[in-house]
């Protein structure tokens, strides 16, 4: 081996490595992030926007800011005069960075709102913060029904209650599909809480669970479970799994050929715009349920998602949607105070009056709960137009938080 | 007994994935001992790459036969660039180097693919699955099985029958006299890390249909592959192959026999096989 | 041995300056510092067997990660204080780092490093199964931190930022204490030439042993104080992620210094914070500079800084230059290739003796 000096490296010199890195570097961090604040008359509207931005969420937290930025560019990013400046942090899925971005993003940027929250543990720790300090916040991801029943007079949510959302579908398989289910899902909080909430609706009904299986989160391979499931033979299965799960589980159990012989019906979360592309064919067929669905016939949603597709070559997902209708409450309630977000309770007033015809359908706020008053769709894969995606097949109105906690 | 076969079949697919990324990983490691953390990376670029070849040909074969250039060349440039000025440097240092490149690679695709799930499309002919001994079989895990054959034969016959084969079990065995016999180590060097990326891309192409393509896939497929690698030996094909067997029959009967402790027998392998004979199964003691 | 004071004193006030005037910067800032603080007695913790002893770990992880997990274990199942938990804790990742160590010393260089690796695997395969009593990846939530002086820590964010500037102070100044007493020498001695060692008749192994077990006792120290910062853990913490995150502070800040990882973890958080306020691929420019610093500053930022810097306030004596250009000149990879990479001369430039802070 040649001896060399330590400065001189086959021509990568110390010098020349930290001059193209540093112009790479200053283009791309300044060049395309820091937002723009123009010299307005009043002072800009910062909605903060605490997502995951990284790792197994980033695609649900990008689509929700892209859903804001849709709605908020058709309206021309002004809100009574107030320009809107969005302020993106990531929680990492991770509770405690949640909580220091949410700090920052209330105490340091002075944000007048925030929005976003995608996991349901970065969530309620949230809720915990809130609890001290009275910033106002609009959550539009996560579904846990906790949140329903925090108390907090600044606390909204127009995303969805996952409750009402798996409890009707476990009804709703009861009356037709069959008395008697196997359900299965990944091994954590999400996982176990749903099929909890589609236990309370089927057995509720009169159902009979034949058995729950927990594969865990990340599994590669379902085969085993299948077979499992084989043995069984039960009249019909329904199953929750997010993300790559979803992708690999759904693909599998066309592959083992269980689609043909067993009926499957799952939550609407693992068989949306995010994994139906990487699902194709294996998805066809399969009933799901779920408060939205891009095909839905109203003039809002064509709008959505025709302003989506223009702008980002593909059709949106429920968390881009969940975006665009923060937004569009956002508007409204502000619209309604002229833009005044230093007085919370007007505010509050201003958000709970909000009535919107929204992408998934009428919108409005429960007066109580401060959640979501909307549509619950049963669906069905199937080709529309060339495309698999989700087709309505059932229609249950005015879905809303329950009286109380659940047990 | 039908689910025997079937797990068994799926011992094998996991195998053979787990054979071709723990090849390129011992190749690199027996000739270079460079041991190459974004090894993983190499598997993901494949993975996503062929991805796009499919949409744009439709074809999945198209994908596979190009898929893996992309990865052995960013190997190249890795090498030429970055790794070769270190040779003089201590391993751990180029250890370290590696570390750094999972960061860059990861976001690299990030930035050309985005956050979501993807997923190639297995080709027409093999979807589907036929039924054996009441076992249901996939057409294209089997598919995967025999493809996995096929490279661990024309490995060895480059290995064994090839000049270049030559070339490089010499300078495995010894570098300094390779060196001195005119081989030309740093050329050789290069080839065999674009080889070891090719194979870990190759890898990742045909996990593809059965594990999804989506950012994390390097970081999740890394650990088994240095498990498979540790416990086989580096430097070996044969102990990859055998203990990429070994590692995927343990995952795949584990999970299906003992879900709560698969994962904990694979990691007490790997620490059982380095404390007791740390070249491996069939590793060759460095002087 | 000389202790070159002079400069030392000057440095160490500049620091203590800045972390009172730390809480001046309102709370969101200080939850940063603290946070950096944590992972700087972490990635301090590690350098001592990478820096000092010459080891390579990618295991590390484990050390801290038991520590938070007993705190808040005993905490939410058992209702016992923080204050107890974190003794607990502390003691804990010794007794687990004596016990892990005791294998991994028995083999070397890349055999370690995969080692250690793969215990701390098997804690983390552990963690993520064994769900009644860590929570799985959902972790625990629950843990009421304990009052310091009145102030309770889950409220008070200067409460927190107290116990762990204490935290801090206290490993920093035990690590500077500890490579220039005779047993540090020794580690250091093990790093530059092990087989030397040997000869002369040290028990090598049990040095070795020594070394990773105040690491694992340190890195309990941070894990115990993150569980009191955090109030809440998951199997996240245990994740080889995590010992990597550590490494790259080390090499960063530059492992030839007892401060220089502690640079590290500030460059790594501060870093990582800024550039994910604008732009979503922090990880790529980190992973750049990283590089960087292995190619071409290996002996770190803090490194660089105290090569330019550190003239100013200490005379440079001859075993400090003598070492820089010992470990500078560059050697066949092939003879002793064995013995040498194993431990890590040249991995260190600059700061062989630990004469520097």
């Amino acid at each position: 081996m040649r001896k060399h000096n330590s400065s001189l490296v086959n021509g990568l010199t110390r010098r020349s490595f930290i001059k193209a890195a540093g112009l790479a570097g200053a283009a791309a961090v300044f060049g395309g992030g820091a937002p723009v604040v123009l010299a307005q008359s009043r002072a800009p509207l910062k909605i903060g926007a605490l997502n995951s931005y990284s790792k197994v969420f980033a695609a649900l937290g990008n689509a929700n800011v892209n859903g804001m930025a849709l709605y908020f560019n058709s309206i021309g990013n002004t809100i009574a005069g107030r320009k809107i400046e969005i302020i993106r942090e990531d929680d990492e899925i991770n509770p405690q960075v949640g909580l220091q971005k949410l700090k920052k993003l209330v105490e340091s940027d002075k944000c007048d709102l925030v929005t976003g929250i995608q996991a349901s543990n970065v969530a309620m720790a949230a809720v915990q913060y809130l609890r001290q300090s009275r910033a106002f916040m609009l959550c539009s991801g996560a579904g846990l029904v906790n949140l329903a029943f925090t108390g907090l007079p600044y606390f909204f949510r127009s995303s969805v209650n996952t409750y009402p959302v798996h409890s009707s579908m476990g009804e709703w398989v009861y009356d037709n599909v069959s008395k008697e289910v196997l359900i299965s899902a990944s091994d954590f909080a999400g996982g176990r809480g749903s099929l909890k909430e589609f236990k309370d609706g089927f057995e509720g009904r009169g159902g009979k669970i034949i058995k729950e299986i927990y594969p865990p989160l990340g599994n590669n391979d379902f085969s085993p479970y299948f077979a499992d499931i084989r043995n069984i033979n039960p009249p019909s299965t329904f199953h929750f799994y997010a993300g790559t799960d979803a992708v690999r589980f759904v693909n599998q159990y066309a592959e083992y050929g269980l689609k043909d012989s067993i009926p499957i019906t799952g939550s609407g979360f693992m068989l949306d715009s995010d994994t139906l592309p990487a699902q194709g064919r294996s998805a066809m067929g399969i009933r799901n349920v779920l408060h939205y669905a891009d095909t839905l016939d109203n003039a809002a949603n064509q709008e959505f998602v025709e302003g989506y597709r223009g702008a980002h070559n593909e059709y949106p997902s429920v968390y881009a949607e969940y975006g665009y209708v923060a937004a569009a409450v956002i508007h409204a309630a502000l619209e309604a105070i002229d833009g005044n977000t230093s007085d919370r309770d007007k505010l509050r007033e201003a958000m709970l009056a909000v009535e919107l015809d929204a992408p998934r359908g009428p919108f409005k706020f429960n007066q109580k709960t401060q959640g979501p008053v909307h549509n619950v769709y049963i669906r069905e894969v199937a080709e529309v137009d060339n495309r698999i995606t989700n087709k309505v097949i059932h229609t249950i109105n005015n879905v809303t938080d329950p009286e109380k906690l659940p047990a | 007994m039908d689910f025997l076969v079937s797990q068994l079949l799926n011992s094998l697919v996991f195998g053979m994935l787990l054979f071709m990324m723990s090849a390129g990983l011992s190749l690199i490691f027996g000739l270079m001992n460079v041991v190459n953390l974004a090894h993983g990376s190499f598997f993901m670029i494949g993975s996503f790459t062929a991805f796009t070849l499919a949409q744009w040909s439709g074809n999945f074969w198209i994908a596979l036969a190009a898929g893996w250039v992309p990865a052995a060349a960013a190997a190249v440039l890795m090498e030429r660039i970055f790794i070769r000025p270190l040779y003089s440097r201590s391993h751990l240092d180029q250890v370290l180097l590696t570390f750094g490149f999972i960061f860059v690679f990861g976001d690299i695709c990030k930035y050309l693919w985005g956050p979501d799930i993807r997923n190639i499309p297995p080709p027409e002919a093999l979807e589907g699955a036929i039924i054996v001994a009441g076992a249901v079989l996939p057409k294209y895990r089997l598919f995967l099985v025999a493809f996995g054959v096929a490279v661990a034969v024309l490995l060895w016959l480059f290995l064994e029958r090839s000049r270049i084969g030559a070339m490089v079990r010499a300078g495995v065995d010894d570098a300094a006299t390779a060196a001195g016999i005119g081989i030309n180590v740093p050329f050789l060097f290069g080839c065999i890390f674009a080889l070891g990326a090719a194979l870990a891309a190759v890898g990742g192409i045909v996990a593809g249909p059965v594990l999804g393509t989506y950012l994390g896939m390097d970081i999740e497929i890394l650990i088994p592959a240095f498990i498979v690698t540790v416990v086989g030996g580096m430097g070996s094909l044969k102990g990859a192959l055998v203990a990429g067997l070994l590692v995927g029959a343990i995952d795949t009967f584990g999970k299906a026999y003992f879900p709560d402790y698969a994962l904990f027998l694979i990691y007490l392998l790997m620490v059982v096989v380095l404390l007791k004979r740390p070249q491996g199964l069939f590793g060759v003691v460095k002087g | 041995m000389n202790m070159k004071t002079s400069g030392r004193i000057p440095g160490f006030l500049a620091l203590c300056v800045l972390l009172v005037l730390a809480p001046l910067g309102g709370d969101y800032l200080l939850g940063i510092v603290s946070e950096i603080l944590i992972f700087a007695i972490f990635a301090m913790s590690l350098n001592l067997i990478v820096g000092y002893t010459g080891l390579l770990s990618f295991g590390h992880a484990a050390f801290f990660g038991v520590a938070t997990y007993v705190v808040i274990g005993l905490g939410v199942h058992l209702g016992i204080s923080g204050w107890l938990g974190a003794i607990a804790g502390v003691l804990a990742s010794t007794a687990l780092a004596a016990f892990i160590g005791m294998f991994c010393i028995r083999v070397k260089g890349i055999p370690f490093l995969m080692l250690t690796m793969a215990f701390s695997q098997l804690l983390f395969a552990t963690a993520l199964k064994w769900r009644s009593v860590t929570g799985g990846t959902d972790g625990l939530i629950g843990f009421m931190p304990p009052d310091f002086f009145g102030w309770n820590m889950g409220s008070d964010a200067i409460a927190r930022y107290i116990v762990i500037v204490i935290g801090f102070l206290s490993v920093l100044i035990f690590l500077w204490y500890l490579v220039r007493s005779p047993l540090g020498s020794i580690f250091i001695g093990i790093r530059d030439n092990e087989q030397r060692m040997r000869a002369i008749g040290y028990p090598v192994q049990r040095f070795k042993l020594i070394a990773f077990t105040i690491a694992g006792c340190l890195a309990g120290i941070g894990g115990s104080l993150y569980a009191l910062f955090n109030s809440y853990v998951s199997s996240d913490i245990l994740h080889w992620h995590l010992s990597g995150d550590a490494m790259i502070m080390v090499i960063l800040g530059g492992s030839g210094t007892v401060f220089g990882p502690a640079f590290g973890a500030a460059l790594f958080l501060l870093l990582k914070n800024f550039i994910s306020s604008y732009n979503e691929y922090w990880a790529f420019w980190v992973g750049v500079i990283f590089i960087f610093c292995v190619m071409f500053l290996r002996e770190g930022v803090w490194g660089l800084v105290m090569k330019h810097f550190g003239r100013l306030f200490s005379n440079k004596d001859n075993s400090q230059s003598r070492n820089r250009s010992h470990s500078e000149s560059k050697r066949q990879s092939h003879s002793h290739s064995h013995s040498h990479s194993e431990s890590e001369k040249r991995v260190v430039a600059g700061a062989a003796t630990g004469e520097q802070l």
